[in-house]
């Protein structure tokens, strides 16, 4: 799956270039994503600005790589189009991500200016 | 599905044949070219690809051989409530009986788990039948 990388500081943005991370994706999603990771950022920032759909498999994908990076390093997301909010909200999983509006709003939260 | 209009369309029945994710991807595609013209503006789009997408991977995923080579029926109608039929010759659920749906604790972190919480919590009057042996 193609991924768009943006490395800043100790953060890594990671815009998924797909419109589907569905059960037919979320493999070949987890395995780029965590190709993506091998850099060490110890903050990702997962854009999916370009996703207008995940099921219960992307979900888990999702959910899946947050576990990969482990305690010490953190994952948001950013950008949920309705659907893909829809989904994190009824699995309250949106309790577990912290979601940013937009990857650029992530990308400078708290960096020094 | 949660959500009225006062249209009464007629029945609409299509069958797909599931032998992969790609297939499921496909007939989810071609439902929703369905739900995308004005007679379904009631309802919400997001919910009826995510239910049809959630139930679909389950037969494909759970039913087995017999699932794969056999069409699955997806027939659905309209009258005040949007209610679907599926139909498959898929493995039978143990105890012929949906599985448990509850969601999973988003705490725990867990990778599995949401497809039927999804799909009940979006409709209403989940049934399960097996006809046959």
């Amino acid at each position: 799956m193609e991924l768009t990388l943006k490395s800043q500081n100790d953060r890594l943005g990671i815009t998924v270039e797909a419109n589907r991370i569905d059960a037919q994706a979320a493999i070949k999603f987890k395995d780029a994503v965590h190709n993506a990771c091998n850099g060490g950022q110890d903050w990702v920032i997962l854009d999916l600005s370009k996703v207008g759909f995940v099921d219960s498999s992307g979900l888990g994908a999702i959910v899946s790589i947050k576990k990969h990076l482990g305690k010490n390093r953190r994952i948001d997301l950013a950008s949920l189009e309705p659907a893909v909010e829809k989904v994190f909200r009824l699995t309250r999983m949106d309790s577990v991500f912290r979601i940013y509006s937009s990857l650029e709003d992530a990308m400078s939260d708290g960096a020094p200016t | 599905m949660r959500c009225q209009t006062a249209r009464q369309l007629k029945p609409i029945e299509l069958k797909f044949l599931l032998a992969n994710f790609g297939d499921v991807r496909d007939a989810v595609s071609i439902l929703m070219g369905h739900f995308s013209t004005r007679d379904y503006m009631d309802f919400d789009r997001d919910s009826i690809e995510l239910v049809c997408s959630e139930i679909l991977n389950n037969i494909f995923e759970h039913g087995g051989p017999s699932a794969h080579s056999s069409y699955t029926l997806v027939r659905w109608h309209c009258d005040k409530t949007l209610d679907f039929e599926i139909h498959d010759r898929g493995r039978a659920y143990p105890n012929l009986q949906c599985p448990v749906s509850y969601m999973p604790d988003p705490n725990t972190l867990p990778e599995g788990g949401f497809g039927w919480g999804l799909i009940e919590m979006i409709c209403s009057n989940l049934r399960y039948y097996r006809v046959g042996s």
